[in-house]
């Protein structure tokens, strides 16, 4: 026996030695078995509006009790959490919080969600799925937000507790994918089809990355793929990068550039188009598709229903894509 | 290949590919490109941990050996 085993979570497949870890870093073979380093050890916990996930049409306003472990199977060169995503678990000092613990402190700071964030929650699969499904049993919503970068059978399981997803899609360049992300396009394509059909409610953001994926022709190939494949009510947030981890001599995008971004977006046909980590005109609000009634404006992360009622606008009834308060999503 | 490798190891030498950690790395995955120990050589290496360090880890909390699901045990023939 050569004790050898393939972890089969994720596209890598990575095929692992006795010592060996996978490419997310938190995956061990010990002697034969495949170990989690990071169960119930996450390296960082905060309360966030939903909007920071970010996650439109998704119970405005609502806190969200969020939580990422140590590890990416992903190594994005423009990592906005590269601290704790591409480190180590033995790197990063733990907390010591359960899954009951997770659901506990959520109910406590009356959080209406939790969030599987900020890393990757692919890699710490089975701590994610256990607090979705003890959160679920207390009626407390599950939040993903992914790279997508994970196969169909374990994105199976895990999607039955999972209520609302934002899933980046990065480019829609394979070529992109692989030497900017150390990943591939397909499977991450897959995921957001299969979280559709699942019935999670999903968004979508693009990092707009100056001079990598910022083009006229990549903004479009984006929004072409999800107007075509997910459909015009699913949002899209298009995201200003800032210069982090191996892009540090990177300018952060100009607001033009998310501004153009997003017109194009919605002249191509989408719905609900947003600008994140930017103040720009119309990036933040929400209207209504059939009347173009403001439904909703954010600033920051203050949001105001000034239009929208039970998931009805206003102005014309016409139901608003999305789960709302009152709603019957 | 070997003329590439030559020039990673001589840009590590002389500091000029943007930081000693980057050009050690690219020599590595160079090596296990041309080696084909690598099926993937533009991801995210495999790493070898030193189990030592692991098993006083797990026994202060710091990292856990939680049973993972999600795998397969790949006998001797599969190889």
């Amino acid at each position: 026996m050569s004790n050898r085993v393939q972890c089969v979570l994720c596209p890598h497949m990575c095929r692992l030695d006795p010592g060996q870890r996978g490419r997310c870093r938190v995956r061990l073979n010990a002697e034969g078995e495949l170990v989690s380093l990071v169960y119930g050890r996450p390296v960082a916990v905060h309360v966030d509006p939903v909007e920071k996930k970010p996650l439109f049409h998704f119970l405005p306003g609502a806190d969200v009790f969020s939580i990422a472990t140590a590890g990416c199977n992903l190594r994005c060169d423009f990592c906005q959490n590269w601290e704790i995503s591409q480190a180590a678990p033995e790197d990063v000092a733990p907390y010591d919080l359960s899954p009951e613990a997770v659901v506990e402190n959520a109910k406590e700071y009356g959080c209406r969600a939790i969030a599987y964030t900020y890393t990757e929650p692919v890699v710490y699969f089975e701590y994610a799925r256990d607090c979705a499904r003890l959160a679920r049993d207390e009626g407390i919503a599950n939040i993903l937000v992914t790279a997508g970068y994970i196969n169909p059978g374990p994105l199976s399981e895990l999607s039955r507790y999972i209520d609302a997803a934002n899933v980046d899609l990065k480019s829609m360049s394979d070529d992109y994918y692989r030497e900017v992300c150390g990943g591939t396009l397909d499977p991450v394509l897959d995921t957001i089809m299969a979280l559709k059909e699942s019935g999670t409610w999903v968004e979508i953001t693009n990092l707009v990355v100056p001079t990598l994926n910022d083009d006229a022709e990549d903004i479009d190939a984006v929004s072409r793929w999800v107007l075509e494949n997910a459909g015009p009510d699913t949002p899209l947030h298009f995201s200003r990068f800032f210069p982090m981890y191996r892009l540090a001599d990177l300018a952060p995008t100009p607001l033009d550039t998310l501004a153009d971004a997003r017109q194009r977006a919605v002249d191509m046909g989408l719905h609900f188009v947003y600008v994140g980590n930017a103040v720009t005109p119309e990036g933040m609000v929400t209207r209504c598709p059939a009347c173009g009634h403001v439904l909703i404006r954010r600033q920051g992360y203050e949001v105001e229903l000034t239009g929208i009622s039970n998931g009805l606008c206003d102005s014309c009834s016409s139901p608003v894509a999305g789960v709302w308060d009152g709603s019957e999503d | 290949m070997l003329l590439r490798i030559g020039l990673v190891i001589a840009s590590a030498v002389l500091g000029a590919a943007g930081g000693a950690e980057d050009s050690e790395s690219a020599v590595i995955r160079l090596l296990r490109e041309f080696t084909g120990l690598e099926d993937r050589p533009w991801a995210k290496p495999i790493e070898t941990v030193d189990m030592d360090l692991m098993l006083e880890l797990v026994e202060s909390g710091w990292v856990t050996f939680h049973d993972a699901d999600w795998f397969v045990v790949k006998e001797d023939e599969d190889e």
